[in-house]
């Protein structure tokens, strides 16, 4: 039997002494990860709030758990107490009908701003004939609170060249100063924590591996250790080094293409394509790993699902060995061009503290100088066994985020050749036997390329999860990115996503799909209309 | 008998068309891509060919195409583009192209304003489109106008100073040695007209869509694409006369004069691959002070060589 690799303390609290449990929690220096709703039932709706220390002490977790009546949900906001709560609860606004009382701003986020007005009252009907619901727009214009102040408003989307996926960003600027900005998401909602609920262990695996195109083997790395956790089975060393080699190279290839990208949309193509191509080689070493350029499936339920051979090891070492010489090259080349670090350099300052207070997390956090980085704070796969160390740049601006990812670059590469060496004379287990699950609940946080992934998975005794939460990077950095956009330049806008490096795709699926109001969200209410 | 100086727009056209691909092809080949083809074996022809002239096959493609004309444009809409291409067709008259051109004694300030002109009716037609893109590209348009102006007239004032008349074809020669500040401040006004890149401001992509273009799709896209070749050719043309040109005729004169094009061509061409975007308050503070003290001293230089030399 092994122990779980995080330490979790599962609290429950009234509801009314929440602020001040809160408040007590985050004096103690502790981080507020996420919040999350979920129908119980008969109990009632249950909240949880998590935490962890792991900065401070390796491995720390509080979760705050409290319920509330499914009649009358009401629950005091601790959103004016710390502002990491913030999209977390209005989250639980939307999905679960939740009335969060003292929110500082209870807008919607994934549904259309004026939900509201639009559809209390008059529940949408089912057509006789062919029970169809009429989802047609409102015949009232919309009403939008984000143009509150006499100014031109410049929309960002659903479709805008500085997204790579779609979501609405709306600025009011003033000769070319953005003086307020909101975030509109829902355009890629896919219901995956839903699905979840309904396919078995296995299954949920490669499901969670859908989530992102990118970070797709964090997903389901830390999908398989919470139900590792759960069934207490010991990972063998060889699957643990074959995971973090595969974590550390997805962190290559995603951080030269976010690099890449913050050199398109400052106007450097060029920095783009070579990125692109320095990238294709670590692509080569996943396609000859894995068998796949995007999706890997590799990470099986108590291991690995394939072998890592020696000849697959050997071309990777050779790959590495090739990239050791470009990438270097190209970073220095991306540094020595005036124009990019004049366009990088002091613009969407995120000072130290700030950081901390708002929870930054993954590449923002470090490039702000704050060491929090989940592989060092609670260390998962074989992170432990592997010479490295957290990259931090106190620059605190875009500029420093490049850096760090540059420069984490370079260590990912360093871990990945000690990974090749070491997979070479593990013992040849690939993978431990999961048996049946005992009822149980358990948490797993990994550090994604953009920062750290939360799965929250509780089983109920059967072959499928009671219902699974997770949190991602983007989730917290993605409200940062909102506050850096304020007070900027039109043009320092693209720079500030790009360093931030939003992932939409993986925000959109967190929402929750319990609750009374099902999603019958209207498109084309969504933006567009004045 | 007619002018061989009509045929200048034709010309300008078609070497307009190889300069966009010279464009293209380096860029490309500076991002470690294969770039538009150049030639292809005949028993490839199924999958590809030749690409050449995919910037004329770009221009017929969007003729044939619906134009749409938003609902909250006004009239200017229309004109704009149709009088951008008028300006710059009839910039390439007074433009020598080996030497041809129609020339009076005034034929620069005519230039000025034409070359101008292009600029504003384009603005004029982007903003009456009512798109928040094109009012913010044609603000950028027309601050990087303001601060760039300056050294182009500045530049190619010395030149007359020096030459003492304002006819292009009298001052034409291989000045890039008498006056080397001059040079400096009209290739750097050029590059900032042809939206080089780290001018390419107002039409940034990842910013404002396309700026003062975003509204236009189809036949008068098509427009506003045909006068932007011309431009391309018209400013490389007019720095090859005024700094790299040697007094020749027949044959040899095109030789030179397409040397010239192709050289600053690739340099232009290299300089918008190399180099990421300004943004405008950058723009405007680097041209207010690096190209205006290029000018400055041009002037300087061209009056201490007429007068006190």
């Amino acid at each position: 039997m092994s122990k779980p690799h995080l330490n979790l303390i599962i609290r429950e609290i009234k509801a009314d002494t929440l602020g001040e449990e809160v408040s007590d929690l985050l004096e103690k220096g502790a981080r507020m990860i996420y919040t999350s709703g979920v129908d119980m039932g008969v109990r009632g709706i249950q909240v949880n709030y998590y935490f962890c220390f792991d900065h401070h002490e390796p491995s720390q977790h509080t979760i705050l758990r409290t319920y509330l009546d499914r009649k009358n949900p009401v629950i005091h906001s601790v959103t004016p107490v710390t502002s990491q709560a913030d999209w977390s609860e209005r989250e639980l606004i939307e999905f679960l009908g939740i009335t969060v009382e003292g929110h500082p701003n209870p807008t919607h986020l994934w549904l259309p701003l004026d939900w509201k007005e639009i559809y209390t009252g008059e529940k949408p009907v089912a057509h006789p004939d062919t029970e169809r619901i009429n989802t047609a727009p409102p015949v009232k214009p919309l009403k939008d609170n984000i143009v509150t102040l006499p100014l031109t408003t410049i929309p960002y989307g659903p479709y805008h060249p500085a997204f790579i996926e779609s979501n609405y960003l709306k600025m009011s600027v003033e000769d070319e100063v953005v003086r307020k900005a909101d975030l509109k998401l829902g355009f890629n909602h896919r219901g995956i924590i839903k699905l979840m609920e309904r396919r078995d262990y296995y299954k949920d695996l490669f499901l969670a591996e859908r989530v992102c195109g990118i970070c797709n083997t964090h997903h389901s790395l830390s999908f398989a250790m919470s139900v590792e956790d759960l069934a207490a089975v010991e990972v063998p060393q060889k699957a643990q080094m074959a995971r973090t080699l595969l974590c550390e190279m997805e962190r290559i290839q995603s951080h030269l293409l976010s690099i890449g990208l913050i050199g398109d949309l400052t106007g450097f193509r060029t920095m783009l394509m070579h990125a692109i191509r320095i990238r294709e080689e670590m692509q080569d070493c996943l396609e000859v790993v894995s068998g796949q350029r995007v999706t890997h499936g590799l990470i099986a339920l108590g291991g690995i699902r394939r072998d890592i051979t020696e000849n697959q090891t050997d071309f990777i070492l050779s790959k590495l060995k090739i990239m050791k010489k470009s990438v270097p090259q190209f970073f220095d080349q991306c540094q020595s061009n005036d124009v990019l670090m004049g366009r990088l350099k002091d613009v969407g300052i995120l000072k130290r503290e700030n950081a901390l207070k708002s929870g930054a997390i993954g590449p923002v956090a470090r490039g702000s100088g704050l060491r929090i980085d989940v592989r060092k704070n609670s260390p998962f796969a074989a992170y432990e066994d592997v010479d490295w160390d957290i990259v931090t740049e106190n620059g605190c601006d875009c500029l420093a985020r490049i850096k760090v990812k540059m420069r984490e670059t370079l260590m990912s590469m360093h871990i990945c050749e000690q990974c090749c060496d070491k997979i070479k004379i593990a013992p040849s287990s690939l993978a431990a036997k999961v048996n049946e699950l005992p009822c149980g609940e358990t948490i797993s946080r990994s550090e994604a390329p953009r920062g750290e992934l939360l799965y929250h998975v509780v089983s109920n005794g059967t072959n499928t999860p009671a219902f699974v939460r997770i949190r991602v990077p983007t989730f917290i950095n993605a409200r940062i990115m909102l506050e850096l956009i304020h007070g900027c330049w039109l043009a320092d806008v693209p720079a500030i996503i790009s360093s931030v490096d939003p992932c939409y795709s993986c925000t959109d699926r967190v929402t929750i799909f319990k609750g009374k109001e099902q999603s019958i969200v209207d498109m084309r209410s969504l933006g567009g209309r004045r | 008998m007619i002018d061989a100086a009509w045929l200048n727009p034709v010309i300008a056209f078609s070497i307009g068309i190889l300069l966009s691909f010279k464009l293209r092809k380096i860029s490309a080949r500076v991002q470690s891509r294969r770039g538009p083809l150049i030639w292809l074996p005949d028993r490839w022809h199924d999958i590809n060919r030749s690409k050449v002239l995919q910037p004329l096959y770009d221009i017929i493609k969007l003729f044939s195409k619906q134009t749409i004309i938003p609902s909250t444009a006004t009239p200017f809409f229309i004109a704009g583009p149709i009088l951008a291409l008028m300006c710059a067709v009839l910039a390439t008259l007074f433009v020598p192209v080996a030497g041809i051109s129609f020339d009076y004694s005034f034929s620069l300030v005519v230039l000025f304003y034409l070359l101008m002109g292009e600029i504003l009716f384009i603005i004029m037609g982007g903003i009456s489109s009512a798109s928040l893109f094109s009012a913010i590209g044609g603000v950028r348009e027309i601050d990087l106008m303001l601060a760039n102006e300056i050294p182009f007239i500045l530049g190619t004032f010395a030149l007359a100073i020096t030459f003492d008349t304002l006819s292009i074809q009298q001052m034409m020669g291989f000045n890039i040695l008498i006056n080397p500040f001059a040079a400096l401040a009209v290739l750097l006004s050029i590059i900032v007209k042809l939206h080089i890149k780290p001018f390419d401001i107002p039409e940034a992509d990842t910013e404002i869509v396309n700026g003062l273009t975003t509204e236009y799709g189809g036949k008068l896209l098509g427009v506003l694409e045909t006068a932007r070749i011309i431009m391309v050719f018209v400013l490389i043309a007019l720095f090859v006369d005024l700094f790299l040109w040697i007094p020749s005729s027949g044959a040899l004169a095109w030789v030179i004069f397409l040397a010239g094009v192709i050289a600053t061509g690739v340099l232009i061409g290299f300089m918008n691959s190399l180099f990421a975007r300004f943004r405008i308050d950058q723009a405007t503070r680097w041209l207010f002070k690096i190209p205006l003290l290029v000018s400055v001293l041009a002037i300087g230089w061209a009056v201490l060589w007429r007068y006190v030399l």
